[in-house]
């Protein structure tokens, strides 16, 4: 049988195109507004089907003792394919003359210390998969992503970015992606976007917090500081001041600014403001309370891929009472936080 | 044609990025191809979801014809007859 069997439809396809064309005003609308839905339909069908990840994807093979990363840095020589490139430096092997090259290795580096050392999860699977990081990717391309199975960095323009391995929160927000895919699988669009690219943000910063050395006060709380070009300087994304970050950041600060149908890395201020404010409010260390409080609520299992700022709200707030405590000051900040953000709870 | 570039999306998603390129100022053959790609863009259809997280994705609308809505193409489409529209956003695009 054919994947879509037209007669077991309300009304044929042949029919609605019949409808589609029919001399009645009314009548052809409605014929339109049905194909219309049946296109949506179809577009979320072959999203959901493409989708990669989610809490069961890492399946455990056998009993592993962690704490060692296995990274790979691959270079893709300017081009734009995404299958892995030339291995250039291996775990383990010394330092060579590419900059690029030794800020990827240390970069994959830092974070898979910052979730081994916090955590005890072993890379991004929780199952120590191999981090593989593709640099030299593009021509001058100005981006740096994570596409489900490898990190790709590009060199930059030059104007917008420049070389962007040289970013250790980058790294560390681009393997979260590989995090939150294995986890809450946060669907990329509206508030769960958002939500997605937050969450990278927050565990990016605190990858570079902790291998510099940084508290909740000494740090800048700034995103992309390292890889700016002469026209977005100081930086992309500002945590502790949303839409101040460079005189072209349109990010809100709380929901009287949230833009709908805006891109996921505008919105990504609202909960991004909310974790800073939990942090410098604790004070110490961000993964002391907060950065676990917020990987609680990622690996939640209450936590929905397609949640909203509200449900990720009240899931920090119930980990956060749950770890430490219903009268603790950690809920008490979590509250506050999520009130000046204007996020209802 | 008067074709209005958005490059949208990417880890500095955050930061518009834009160029319009007149057709008038391509020779006239690459105008012509150029045009006839654009026609046939996906016009007014729902934009499906990124490739992965952090990839860029490409809006494209027309400044003379602002009815036809508006086309989405994710990276990697901006090829072939269509490339100049990439080469002209690279080299004209402007932040805000």
């Amino acid at each position: 049988m054919r994947d879509h069997d037209p007669m077991r439809c309300i009304l044929p396809a042949s029919l609605l195109d019949k409808l589609a064309r029919s001399d009645d005003a009314a009548v052809r609308a409605a014929a339109l507004d049905a194909m219309a839905l049946d296109n949506r339909f179809r577009i979320a069908r072959a999203e959901s089907a493409a989708r990669i990840g989610g809490r069961t994807a890492a399946r455990v093979t056998f009993a592993r003792i962690g704490g060692q990363s296995h990274r790979t840095i691959y270079d893709q020589q300017n081009g734009s394919n995404q299958s892995l490139g030339t291995v250039i430096r291996a775990e383990g092997q010394a330092a060579v003359d590419d900059v690029a090259i030794n800020e990827a290795y240390d970069g994959l580096g830092h974070t898979y210390e910052y979730y081994w050392a916090t955590f005890q999860r072993d890379s991004v699977d929780g199952q120590g998969r191999s981090l593989n990081g593709c640099i030299h990717f593009g021509q001058d391309y100005p981006n740096a992503f994570w596409d489900g199975h490898a990190m790709f960095f590009g060199d930059g323009d030059g104007q917008f970015l420049t070389r962007t391995t040289a970013g250790i929160d980058v790294i560390g927000h681009e393997l979260t992606h590989g995090v939150t895919q294995y986890e809450a699988n946060l669907v990329y669009s509206g508030q769960s976007g958002a939500l997605n690219e937050s969450i990278s943000d927050v565990f990016g910063i605190q990858v570079k917090q902790r291998a510099l050395g940084l508290d909740s006060e000494t740090s800048d709380w700034l995103i992309g500081a390292d890889i700016v070009g002469p026209a977005l300087q100081p930086a992309l994304r500002s945590m502790k001041d949303p839409g101040q970050a460079n005189p072209h950041d349109d990010q809100p600060a709380d929901m009287d600014g949230y833009v709908p149908g805006g891109d996921v890395h505008t919105n990504s201020g609202i909960p991004n403001r909310a974790f800073y404010l939990v942090s410098s409010k604790l004070g110490g260390n961000a993964w002391d309370a907060a950065g676990p409080i917020w990987y609680a609520t990622l690996r939640d299992n209450r936590l929905n891929p397609t949640a909203t700022f509200q449900e990720f709200a009240r899931l920090t707030l119930a980990n956060a009472q749950q770890a430490y405590g219903q009268q603790g000051a950690e809920a008490d900040a979590v509250s506050a936080a999520w009130d000046t953000v204007k996020v209802p709870l | 044609m008067r074709i209005r570039i958005r490059r949208v999306g990417g880890f500095a998603g955050n930061i518009p990025f834009g160029a319009e390129l007149d057709t008038a100022e391509l020779p006239a053959d690459q105008a012509r191809r150029v045009e006839a790609a654009v026609d046939g863009l996906p016009w007014g259809a729902a934009a499906g979801a990124p490739l992965h997280p952090d990839a860029f994705r490409y809006e494209v609308e027309l400044a003379d014809h602002p009815d036809r809505g508006r086309a989405v193409l994710q990276e990697g489409q901006l090829t072939g007859d269509l490339d100049p529209l990439r080469t002209w956003l690279e080299e004209h695009g402007q932040i805000g």
